[in-house]
């Protein structure tokens, strides 16, 4: 409210009441005056005496009658209708006429006339200049007509002067003059007055405004700062609004992180005090959505406000006047909106601390997401530490399980590899017996020319190698899988080698009306290798190729080449012999397997020879292939590095 | 004639290995442990001695050890023979003092050229 539009309703407020109170005042005066008129009249003339009748004089008759037509309904007026001008006009020229019939009562004396003038003077109260108008031309023109057709009644005397009524009428309007200049007078300070009372209260409420503002932002400043539950800080903001701005309610909305929705975060006021059911709210959509968009703050009257909601219904029926909004920015990012709306307008101060408020919430719902942040990241770690260390002792559980279990393999295959070092030992002594035995007794069918038993025992030696060879064998894979093959590596001449091969098996390879041929590289040189797998290498698949070729050829190729990028020997044994199928070349080198269950049979061997040469192979970090064709025959393949690594079969041994 | 001691518990073994190197010329003496190999040796004081290293009392090695170690039989050769047929078998009868190594079951021929390879030498020596 402006300062001089309550000065106006000051000054009238003043006006009006003074109005009342003389209004009041008359009513009383009239009473007084009435009974006065009386009191007058049966003074002046009292009981007339006409012989033995005696009589109320006219005059008291007249006091009675006409003093109360007079003063009756100005006193009504003034109780029922005070402070109307209709009722000081009429009370005025009341007034006037009481004072015309006190003179007549008095016989026109002079004293009289100054009721007049006191009259004027209680009219005067009124401060209302215009009162005196209808006063004066009352008085004027009771003196004009009564000094014409009744001087006595007005001047006391028969006859008097046709014009003695200006005279008396110059007097009233003389004291006019005075009492017009009063009343303006004091219109004009009541109006000063008016004026400096309202500048007063201006000020006063500026002051109170500014304080409650301040208030607004020490209140909100400490349940921001007190570092409580973050959903009760927010509370605590909202109430603060509603508590200091004469607010029917406030809410804080925070934005989703798309920058879509307004989420409500916090909500004071309303209805019922627990604060109002704030609704989400589309970005965009209503007044505070919009705020929101543009973030920019928005003032207006609350009936104004579209709330997309059911807000808008609520903020009608409790009639709110102002509503003032303002996004939540932190460094040019949309944080959130709060909204206030109010039962009257906001004072600059209010706006001023709003948007203080609206500044520190921003911060503080920054820092809240910021903590919740940290919270969460913290959360995470120690999950995350937590996972790590299950995981930690889960594997070293393992570890230690696997320990465990790699030791009972180790103990197994020890005693397994034990176990068949004895048992050959065992079968050895018998064996080396019968051996003896049979060669003994070939000796003697000889020199006694008994061939016939000669054949016999040539089988019983023979079976016996047989059995011998199967004992080798079965130790030489037990004491590789026991991982106690170790290699004896020196320098070998190749071509020394082959042709020790050869003195041993010649006979075997060119018995079965076989050809056999070596081609050996020009560039083949000594090699760095374990002399006596090598040459069991060559025995075997050599002795092989005999075993299932008849009347064909078997070749021995000798070559350099590469193998993992180091230089390498390739020895490749080919046959013309009874060959394989693709199947049967996939698990020849499993210890034991042998192409064909019948091929024992019919060729003989123990099913470990190629076994072993897959694993001298491995021992030395070389690699043996074959190709075979069914009815064709066969060629495999040994690839040896040129220079053997002590460490090449660890992974074997260790396997 | 040579005279070969054959040193092995197990009968058979010894009763063919002893006639076989019969047949083949050899004046052959017998001991059937470790004890009596020791004590056979410095009595007779024989050409060669074919040791088998399993053997009750005090075994191949002790016994190849004491031989060895005796000025009287020290330059005796000593061919050990082992149904083990480890390598470091081998190594260690050698480093026991034994002059060669041979495998059970034994290959006859072969161990005849070691026993003629032997004897030439100290023939020579």
């Amino acid at each position: 409210m402006s300062s001089e539009r309550h000065a106006v309703d000051l000054f009238d407020q003043y006006k009006t009441d003074i109005y009342r109170r003389t209004d009041r005042l008359f009513a009383g005066l009239m009473g007084l005056q009435w009974i006065a008129g009386i009191v007058f009249a049966l003074w002046v003339a009292p009981l007339t005496w006409i012989g033995p009748v005696s009589a109320t004089h006219v005059h008291v008759w007249a006091a009675i009658v006409l003093g109360g037509i007079i003063s009756l309904f100005p006193a009504i007026l003034a109780l029922v209708r005070p402070g109307m001008p209709s009722t000081r006009y009429i009370i005025a020229t009341a007034q006037m006429l009481m004072g015309a019939l006190l003179i007549h009562l008095t016989g026109g004396r002079i004293e009289t006339h100054f009721h007049v003038f006191g009259s004027l003077a209680f009219l005067a109260f009124y401060r209302d200049w215009r009162v005196l108008v209808p006063a004066t031309i009352v008085v004027a023109l009771d003196h004009m007509l009564r000094g014409i057709f009744w001087p006595q009644s007005v001047y006391g005397v028969i006859v008097a002067s046709q014009w003695r009524w200006i005279e008396h009428a110059a007097w009233v309007v003389f004291e006019d003059i005075f009492l017009v200049v009063s009343c303006l007078r004091s219109v004009a300070e009541m109006r000063q007055r008016a004026d400096r009372t309202a500048a007063l209260e201006q000020e006063v409420r500026i002051r109170q405004q500014a304080e409650r503002g301040a208030s607004l932002t020490a209140a909100v400043g400490l349940a921001l700062t007190r570092g409580s539950e973050s959903q009760v800080m927010f509370q605590e903001c909202a109430q603060a609004l509603i508590a200091h701005l004469d607010g029917g309610f406030a809410g804080i909305w925070t934005v989703d992180e798309q920058e879509e929705w307004l989420e409500p975060l916090a909500g004071a006021g309303g209805i019922n005090q627990a604060g109002p059911e704030l609704p989400r709210i589309r970005v965009g959509e209503g007044t505070i959505g919009t705020i929101a968009r543009v973030r920019a703050p928005k003032l207006t009257s609350g009936r104004e406000v579209d709330f997309a909601a059911a807000g808008q219904d609520r903020a009608r029926r409790e009639g709110m006047a102002a509503f003032a909004g303002y996004p939540l920015l932190l460094h040019g990012k949309l944080i959130g909106v709060l909204a206030v709306f109010a039962h009257q307008e906001f004072s600059p101060p209010a706006l001023d601390a709003m948007a203080a408020v609206a500044d520190g919430v921003a911060l503080a719902v920054d820092r809240t997401r910021a903590e919740r942040e940290v919270a969460r990241y913290t959360r995470d770690l120690e999950q995350a530490h937590d996972i790590q260390r299950q995981n930690a002792e889960q594997l070293s559980a393992l570890v230690d399980e696997l320990r465990v279990t790699q030791r009972q393999a180790e103990a197994a295959t020890r005693a397994k590899s034990d176990f068949l070092a004895s048992m050959s030992h065992e079968l050895r002594t018998p064996l080396n017996a019968i051996i003896l035995y049979s060669e003994l007794l070939q000796e003697q069918a000889a020199d006694g020319a008994e061939p016939a038993s000669i054949a016999d025992l040539q089988r019983i030696q023979s079976s016996g190698k047989h059995l011998l060879e199967l004992i080798n064998g079965i130790l030489d894979l037990s004491k590789i899988e026991a991982g106690k093959m170790s290699l004896a590596l020196e320098t070998i001449d190749v071509k020394a080698m082959v042709e020790d091969v050869l003195d041993t098996l010649g006979p075997i390879l060119r018995q079965k009306h076989n050809t056999f041929t070596v081609t050996c590289g020009p560039d083949v040189g000594p090699m760095f290798a374990d002399r006596m797998k090598t040459r069991q290498i060559l025995v075997n698949l050599l002795s092989n190729a005999a075993k299932f070729t008849r009347g064909g050829a078997i070749d021995l190729d000798i070559n350099t080449g590469t193998m993992d990028g180091a230089p390498s020997i390739e020895f490749s044994v080919a046959d013309t012999g009874v060959g394989m199928t693709a199947e049967q070349c996939g698990r020849i080198f499993a210890p034991f397997t042998q192409a064909d269950v019948t091929t024992t049979r019919k060729y003989g061997g123990t099913g470990l020879g190629l076994a072993i040469v897959s694993r001298f192979c491995q021992l030395m970090g070389g690699r043996v292939s074959v190709e075979s064709q069914m009815g064709v025959g066969s060629r495999f393949i040994v690839q040896l590095p040129v220079a053997v690594h002590e460490a090449a079969g660890e992974s074997l041994a260790s396997a | 004639m040579k005279k070969i001691m054959v040193v092995e518990d197990n009968e058979p073994s010894r009763d063919a290995l002893c006639r076989r190197l019969a047949r083949r010329g050899y004046h052959v003496i017998q001991a059937v442990d470790g004890e009596e190999a020791v004590e056979m040796g410095r009595a007779q004081l024989p050409d060669l001695i074919l040791m088998d290293l399993g053997l009750p009392g005090i075994d191949g090695w002790e016994a190849t050890r004491r031989l060895k170690g005796d000025d009287a039989t020290r330059h005796i050769p000593l061919i050990v023979l082992s149904a083990h047929a480890m390598s470091d078998d081998r190594d260690m009868a050698l480093a026991a003092g034994g002059d060669d190594f041979d495998s059970k079951p034994i290959r006859f021929d072969q161990l005849m050229m070691k026993i003629q390879a032997l004897l030439s030498r100290t023939a020579a020596s």
